[in-house]
């Protein structure tokens, strides 16, 4: 259309040429010259109207207008800059924690897995009365033939191993899998070709390893490698963008690194002949995909009825096992779909309370722009042409804050990341993509609808006589102003309120997680770990002697003023009491077992409640038992003296407890301490230990060179997990501390912006009344009783909107209690410390706008109008 | 000419007929158009002449007629605006929609008042 517009342009000769035309037949007619031409444009009627109809016959007229709005904007937005940039900067702050918190709830919620056929991709797994996940080589056996709504089931592993090449060894994480990994992951190798599952010592490095340890070497194809001492040959290096989702690991839940440095086949084992409560037997991790034309109920129905036959077969085995499938996606986010819900509400929550400030901030002005609205609809602007040129001229602001949002949230999404990456699964996916860009774009467009679309239904009822008459705009429309401003004042800090009090809430837990008994100093002690691996330690006295070495070492090194070893909970052990029967049940009478040499204990500051530690020689072995075990195992009874015999951590006879010590929490802060057991280093077989070391001074900046010294005990081992106890603590509850930080950034924002809020309602009801002051002022009024007077009316919508808050922050901390610990969602006097910072920040925001006010020279106050 | 009381404004759908018909014969240019229009109907029909320009762009817009230059009677270069095949079509079928809704507001007006 734009195409064909013949004679647009010459419009203007066209209507000239018919005017001459026109005055000439006037002429003609015995017309003087001067009436003709008069004559002539009469008839001819208004040309720039006419001009305007044509152009509309072929632009429509909404494009014409948009425009002239959107000049009339930006000229709004270049008078005044700095009240501009006030608005776009609120809305930025504003859209960016939005648009972050979506950000990452796109990627780890809503983006589909990096599988092909995402949706049919399935966890696979078995489950006791424990909750303890993972299957076995029996199950899988029976799953594989039995099951038939699968295109692929895959058994994997994951552990950590020395992979050594050159000389070089490094601690890596391989992962192993059966048949269908490929195919189910969706690879394709970078280099090389992807080896069959039955080919254990072909290794597929991982891309970062590849470029990282290999230089990024094209011949790295063949070359041979070693993993715990066995030999490999690298077969194929897979892209960089390779990684397929994986659950975190069963026996280590939350945190921990699940990206993956290598691959192998694994040969999953044939069932073993004979099950006792010895046996041991590997425990897989397992995903599968679905025919496409099978439900995951389906699976499902189909899984339980193949293992239920399966369990009849080996009922001693496996009782009380479920097996079970469930989506991949869910299984590896579903547990931060609440937490991330919330953030998303309390995102939200700030955004409505930037949206109440800017909204204050326009009808504040707006009263000041009352005469050019009253002028442009006197002379002929209706009601909805003004609204209109009012509603984009705040989507010019909009824009502006939201552009400046996406940068606001790409920073703050990166400083997330960086801050606490492995908190959250999939966080480190996280990008600003066209869903992300959509969403802040939307998200602007409609938080300009809402803080434009009041101050612009408040102009519209202007009246414009009455305005155009005074002189200082309409008393009646800065009323309304200043009551709508006091309502966005109550919303404001009822929004800010439950925030603040969530906040507080997790600020709490967050307390009662870290606070440690008196003694326990784990950011003191360093940790490492070093697992034995090769030929050279297949005998346990070789492993035992390096231990022995390392701790040797370790006493001797400069900084450390004490060193310990610690197997780390490493086996589960079923606790057998000297005279009574074999316990069954793995459940109820199993605990964690740690091997430590003798200075475990003092060292990491536990108390000794009776007995005594153990000795640096134990002929006859001995056992320390904690608080909770003597609780379960000796109820009533006291346990020092009593033999335990603990058969699955290679302890045979039967020990003596020697000493009970009070319960710690050195692993993990959210988890009730279990009752555990410690025995001699001596007297239990060693696959690696934990090395724990008190620094005097800082550890982090001492941890290299004691590394290095380390190291240089035995150079073919990799020593990895460098930190201090209270950072391998922290990861523990790494989700609640990203919980925290960002419910904690949206309460201070929220309560810096309602803050804002409040200072700037109480600041324009001054300005409004200054005339009055000044007379009030001028009379003899005391100071203090106008400054009371103004703070007392400010806080009347404060305490209503705090009122508001607290009932809809008790309701509301209902939904955040599966996020708490140690604390009660109602816990009062969180909420009552809560309000009191909020009101004296409210009243602050009050005080200083009127004191200000009482502060003025009546005589200028009064001259000024 | 007539009295101002006696002149009628024309709606712009008959207005976009009305120039249709006056092309029938051939090209003419705007103000000839006009002219055209206020003569053959003796000036009964009023139109604002700048009306003319709008409705002219219409037209061209739907393809019913097209302009091209040329020269006026008095030498000067003008816009010519013709009908095209297109426009000489929906000018009769215009036409025919015109004169039965003419006929059958005539009939009504013109119908003896029924005695009830």
């Amino acid at each position: 259309m734009i195409g064909r517009r013949p004679g647009l342009d010459d419009l203007d000769r066209e209507i000239r040429d018919h005017l001459d035309a026109e005055t000439e037949d006037n002429i003609a007619r015995g017309m003087p010259a001067d009436e003709a031409r008069a004559a002539a444009i009469r008839k001819f009627g208004n040309a720039a109207t006419i001009k305007e109809a044509v152009r509309e016959v072929w632009v429509p007229g909404w494009i014409d207008r948009a425009r002239q709005d959107a000049r009339d904007a930006f000229r709004q937005v270049r008078r005044n800059p700095a009240f501009a940039l006030t608005i776009a900067a609120t809305l930025a702050l504003g859209i960016g924690l939005t648009t972050a918190i979506y950000s990452v709830v796109n990627a780890v919620l809503l983006q589909p897995l990096s599988y092909p056929h995402p949706e049919r991709v399935v966890w696979l797994t078995t489950r006791d009365g424990s909750g303890r996940e993972g299957f076995n080589s029996l199950d899988f056996g029976t799953w594989q033939t039995g099951a038939t709504s699968f295109e692929h089931m895959v058994a994997y592993g994951i552990a950590d191993s020395t992979l050594a090449s050159s000389g070089e060894a490094i601690r890596s994480r391989i992962l192993s899998a059966s048949t269908g990994f490929w195919e189910l992951t969706g690879a394709t190798p970078l280099l090389g070709a992807l080896p069959p599952a039955s080919a254990r010592d072909v290794l597929v490095l991982s891309y970062r390893v590849y470029r990282d340890r290999f230089q990024a070497d094209p011949n790295v194809i063949g070359r041979a490698v070693t993993i715990n001492g066995r030999q490999a040959t690298i077969g194929a290096v897979l892209p960089e963008g390779y990684a397929p989702q994986l659950p975190a690991f069963v026996w280590r839940p939350g945190v921990d690194r699940v990206e993956i440095d290598a691959y192998r086949g694994m040969a999953t084992r044939a069932a073993p002949k004979s099950f006792g409560p010895e046996t041991s037997v590997e425990v897989y991790l397992g995903i599968g995909r679905l025919k496409p034309d099978v439900s995951v109920q389906q699976a499902q129905a189909e899984l339980t009825t193949v293992h239920g036959r399966n369990q009849q077969a080996y009922p001693e085995f496996l009782r009380g096992s479920v097996a079970i499938v469930a989506p991949l996606h869910e299984k590896l986010v579903g547990a931060t779909r609440t937490a991330l819900s919330l953030l998303l509400a309390a995102a939200l929550c700030v955004l409505l309370i930037t949206v109440a400030n800017v909204a204050n901030l326009l009808m504040s002005r707006s009263a000041a722009r009352q005469k050019e609205i009253a002028l442009r609809m006197a002379v002929g602007s209706g009601p909805l042409r003004v609204v209109r040129q009012l509603l984009v001229e705040s989507l010019a602001y909009a824009v502006l804050g939201g552009i400046a949002g996406v940068f606001v949230a790409s920073w703050l999404v990166n400083v997330v990341i960086g801050m606490l990456g492995p908190a959250v699964p999939r966080l480190a996916e996280t990008t600003l993509d066209w869903h992300v860009l959509g969403f802040a774009f939307v998200t602007s467009v409609v938080t300009a609808i809402l803080f434009g679309a009041a101050p612009a239904v408040a102009l519209c009822r202007t009246n414009v006589q009455e305005v155009l008459k005074e002189s200082g705009g309409s008393a009646s429309a800065s009323r309304r102003t200043l009551v709508a401003g006091r309502a966005m004042v109550a919303l404001q800090l009822a929004l800010t309120i439950v925030l603040v009090a969530g906040a507080g809430l997790m600020v709490k837990s967050m307390w009662r997680l870290t606070s440690h008994p008196a003694g326990f100093e784990p950011e003191q002690i360093l940790t490492m770990r070093m697992d034995f691996a090769g030929p050279a330690y297949r005998d346990d006295r070789a492993r035992h002697s390096l231990a022995e070495a390392l701790l040797a070492r370790a006493r001797l090194l400069p900084g450390v003023r004490d060193a310990a070893i610690t197997t780390d909970r490493s086996s589960t052990t079923l606790v057998m009491k000297e005279g009574e029967p074999m316990p069954k049940d793995r459940e109820r009478h199993g605990a964690p077992i740690s091997a430590v040499s003798p200075g475990f204990g003092p060292l990491l500051g536990m108390s000794l409640v009776r007995g005594r530690w153990l000795a640096e020689v134990e002929p006859q072995g001995a056992v320390l038992i904690n608080e909770g075990l003597a609780r379960r195992e000796f109820p009533g009874v006291d346990p020092i003296g009593r033999r335990l015999r603990m058969p699955s951590a290679g302890a045979d006879t039967f020990s003596p407890i020697v000493g009970v010590v009070a319960d710690l929490k050195y692993a993990e802060l959210d988890a009730d301490t279990p009752p555990e057991l410690f025995v001699h280093h001596a007297q239990s077989r060693l696959f690696g230990v934990t090395l724990l070391m008190r620094i005097d001074g800082d550890p982090v900046a001492a941890a290299p060179e004691i590394r290095k010294a380390l190291t240089a005990v035995d150079p073919t081992q990799s020593i990895f997990g460098v930190r201090t106890m209270e950072q391998a603590l922290a990861e523990t509850i790494a989700p609640r501390r990203f919980n925290l930080l960002l419910l904690g950034t949206f309460a201070v924002v929220a309560l810096v912006l309602a803050a804002l809020g409040v200072y700037g309602v109480v600041a324009y009801a001054v300005a409004e009344r200054a005339h009055e002051i000044g007379i009030r002022l001028a009379l003899g009024a005391a100071r203090g009783g106008v400054v009371a007077m103004i703070v007392r009316q400010g806080m009347i919508s404060v305490v209503a909107g705090i009122a508001a808050g607290l009932l809809s922050a008790l309701a509301a901390s209902r939904l955040i209690a599966s996020l708490l610990y140690g604390v009660e969602p109602t816990d009062v006097p969180t909420f009552a410390i809560v309000t009191l910072l909020l009101t004296a920040v409210a009243f602050m925001a009050c005080a200083a706008p009127a004191l200000k006010a009482a502060a003025v020279d009546p005589v200028s106050a009064l001259r000024a109008e | 000419m007539s009295t101002k009381d006696d002149r009628i404004e024309i709606l712009q759908g008959t207005l976009d007929l009305l120039i249709l018909r006056t092309l029938q014969p051939g090209p003419a240019h705007g103000h000839a158009i006009a002219k055209t229009i206020e003569r053959s109907s003796e000036d009964v029909l009023q139109v604002e002449q700048g009306s003319l320009y709008p409705a002219l762009h219409r037209l061209l817009k739907r393809g019913w007629i097209a302009a091209e230059d040329g020269t006026s009677e008095n030498n000067r270069r003008a816009k010519f605006y013709r009908l095209t095949p297109k426009g000489r079509r929906q000018l009769g079928v215009e036409t025919g929609r015109w004169d039965k809704l003419a006929g059958a507001i005539a009939r009504i007006l013109h119908s003896r008042e029924r005695t009830s």
